[in-house]
């Protein structure tokens, strides 16, 4: 049997991963072990993906155009100083055995990390659904004030929120303990 | 934190006034099932679940306890995460990501060696192999000897995971294929897989349409529950539920859906006398009627595939499938009184008028597989495959009044599908949450898994429907408790014991 490869399991420290920190406004990538790092973990929804050069990244990554810009842009601000995982760029997406190794890694990453962020986007509950649910009480007063006002205000719009059509982020907000929710503004 | 926004215009569906609510519905549905599943089954009490839905929609951040990591007793059954996710949507880029995605958590699994290169179909198998294992066996709904043609395992290999499955689409699709769990302890020591009771079986290909009308309308009555999750989960509603009269089946998309369009007299345009003998009126069409022959064989497998096609666009062709599908969402959000929908079901009634005469035979049949598919629980993604596999049958119980829909395999359909044929319903859960479900039709002669039936029960029940149900599923073996009616027990009859008819 092939021993596996890439992240390397320890019984003890968890899995060695690949993480990312900026460093004078460009990402670095480093490697540690899941339990002596604290780091964020960033859930995100792919979109339209290809190769690009992302401006404070080295290499090529497969990520869709917001995305790209929202690495460059905001997600300085979002995790600052400390050490994240976000498989766009952690994760060599040319190596098919590496992403295949790294989802037996991903139960451990999302439960360790000190916060996931989760970014939402696409053409789902836009601003003006915000507000219209704004002081709902429960579940049926969201459902009801959400369904009048989309009656009223999108019967034509798309209503595609991708970041609940996707697998992976559905397993990564259960893995997680923390969760903080950001909306990729520049696609919505 | 808000974002300005655009919002984008809704393409292809405009004429739909159904479409956009369902949408809506979807999604509100979806982020409930994330809380859901994010506090899990006791503590997610109204409160939490508003505060992550806040969290989520205007951006804030919601917490709980950090969870501990899953031990051995668990698996994708453990807690209520299949209950809430089966009618899911969520996709993955890849089929073995249903796998990936939601069983590394559990310590007994990994991945399997040279993944990267393995069919999702292998990559499942190998699932069930470590589930079985580890002590976290399930029952597969597509097993060996329902798609392997000349099947010369064992009885027990039998009903094991077909070493062919559809690939999934999406989480329930997946989940779907899973069935339930089988306890690693049956009290007594009994197989699990045990004779329910015996029903009658029959093709529906030469069926009028009022009948197979009906025959739908009976499968979605009796499994309500199992159709309205089709519906919210987006799964019935994708295409829309406002399907045009004037839709035309398309030769080309006809031709790969394995139906071959006939030369006859009828393909011109001509008026048609029909006696409706349901509301007793006779009425005139007038069109074109094309006749088509269900020739499966003759078309080359390369090219047989149920168009499902992309969303639909304005002016773009709407598939036999697409059209299937929005002709049974209708039809389900229809049924007024139990959807309470009434400006719908009114829509509804008009369409099925507006359609007496001019069904084609294709729309019908495909609309009865599909029909078949949400009441036996599998995946409609699953449409294509399932109609090179299988065949929709009517299946009658006895001390059942309506006849339902079941698939049984095209290799055990035999010479004749008008032919009432005698099978047994099997059941593989004698006990526990998965009583009465993951039901499979069994040849008599061979004992031999050749079909699949829809569930009896479904996951949140009364105690009388528990009661009903199960006196008719498994008739003659059944005893009411004397002290509560709605108490009963049933005999256990393993399929070992049972004799296979010469």
């Amino acid at each position: 049997m092939t021993p596996l490869a890439h992240p390397v399991v320890n019984t003890i420290k968890g899995h060695l991963v690949s993480f990312a920190r900026f460093e004078n406004g460009r990402i670095k990538l480093f490697e540690a072990y899941t339990s002596e790092l604290e780091y964020i973990a960033i859930s995100h929804v792919w979109g339209d993906i290809k190769w690009r050069v992302i401006p404070n990244v080295d290499r090529e990554r497969k990520v869709s155009e917001s995305k790209a810009n929202f690495i460059a842009t905001r997600l300085p601000a979002l995790v600052g100083d400390t050490a994240f995982w976000m498989d766009t760029l952690t994760v060599d997406q040319r190596n098919q055995a590496e992403v295949i190794a790294t989802v037996q890694a991903i139960p451990t990453i999302f439960r360790e990390a000190i916060r996931t962020i989760a970014i939402r986007e696409g053409p789902g509950i836009y601003g003006c659904c915000s507000n219209a649910v704004k002081d709902f009480k429960d579940y049926s007063d969201f459902f009801e004030k959400l369904c009048n006002h989309g009656d009223s205000a999108h019967w034509q719009h798309k209503f595609d929120e991708a970041y609940l059509q996707r697998l992976w982020t559905l397993q990564e907000c259960v893995l997680s303990h923390t969760i903080e929710f950001v909306v990729d503004g520049l696609s919505k | 934190m808000t974002a300005t926004d655009q919002p984008l215009e809704l393409k292809g569906h405009g004429l739909d006034p159904y479409r956009g609510r369902a949408e809506i519905e979807r999604v509100a549905d979806s982020l409930f099932a994330l809380a859901h599943s994010f506090f899990g089954p006791r503590e997610t009490q109204g409160d939490q679940s508003s505060e992550f839905i806040r969290a989520y929609v205007q951006g804030g951040i919601i917490s709980r306890p950090k969870p501990p990591p899953r031990d051995d007793t668990e698996d994708i059954h453990t807690g209520i995460f299949r209950m809430v996710q089966l009618a899911s949507n969520r996709r993955a880029s890849m089929p073995r990501d249903y796998i990936f995605a939601t069983m590394p958590q559990f310590p007994w699994y990994h991945y399997p060696v040279k993944a990267e290169k393995m069919p999702f179909s292998a990559i499942f198998v190998d699932l069930h192999v470590q589930a079985v294992r580890n002590g976290h066996s399930f029952a597969p709904r597509i097993t060996r000897s329902m798609v392997e043609k000349d099947y010369s395992g064992t009885d027990d290999e039998a009903w094991l995971p077909s070493k062919e499955q559809p690939e999934p689409k999406c989480l329930g699709d997946f989940l779907k294929l899973l069935g339930h769990r089988i306890p690693t302890e049956i009290q007594g020591g009994l197989n699990p897989v045990h004779l329910t009771t015996k029903v009658m079986i029959r093709g529906i290909e030469d069926l009028d349409p009022n009948s197979i009308l009906e025959l739908i309308e009976s499968s979605m009555r009796f499994s309500q529950r199992t159709w309205q999750l089709a519906h919210k989960g987006g799964e019935l509603s994708k295409h829309g539920s406002f399907p045009s009269t004037g839709w035309e089946l398309d030769s080309v998309d006809a031709i790969r859906s394995g139906w071959l369009p006939l030369d006859t007299p009828l393909n011109h345009p001509h008026i048609r006398v029909i006696e409706d003998k349901d509301v007793n009126e006779t009425i005139m069409a007038y069109g074109r009627f094309p006749q088509y022959k269900d020739d499966q064989d003759d078309v080359l497998t390369a090219i047989l595939n149920l168009q499902e096609g992309e969303e639909s666009e304005p002016g773009s062709h709407i598939t036999l499938l697409q059209q299937s599908q929005m002709v049974l969402d209708h039809f389900w959000c229809g049924l007024d009184d139990i959807t309470l929908n009434r400006p719908q079901g009114s829509d509804w009634r008009h369409y099925k008028r507006e359609m007496r005469g001019s069904w084609p035979r294709p729309l019908l049949q495909t609309m009865a597989l599909l029909a078949a598919l949400v009441s036996c629980g599998i995946g409609l993604s699953a449409a294509p495959w399932m109609r090179k596999h299988f065949v929709p049958v009517c299946v009658k119980f006895q001390d059942q009044d309506n006849v339902l829909l079941g698939v049984l395999a095209r290799h055990a359909l035999g010479t004749d599908l008008r032919k009432v044929r005698s099978m047994w319903s099997v059941g593989r859960h004698p006990q526990g949450p998965g009583v009465g479900q993951d039901l499979s039709l069994v040849d008599q002669g061979t004992k031999l898994p050749v079909g699949i039936l829809p569930d009896f029960l479904p996951d949140m029940r009364t105690d009388e429907l528990f009661a009903t149900r199960m006196k008719t599923l498994y008739s003659g073996l059944t005893a009411s408790m004397e002290e509560d009616p709605r108490q009963i027990r049933f005999s256990h009859v393993s399929m070992d014991r049972v004799p296979a008819r010469k």
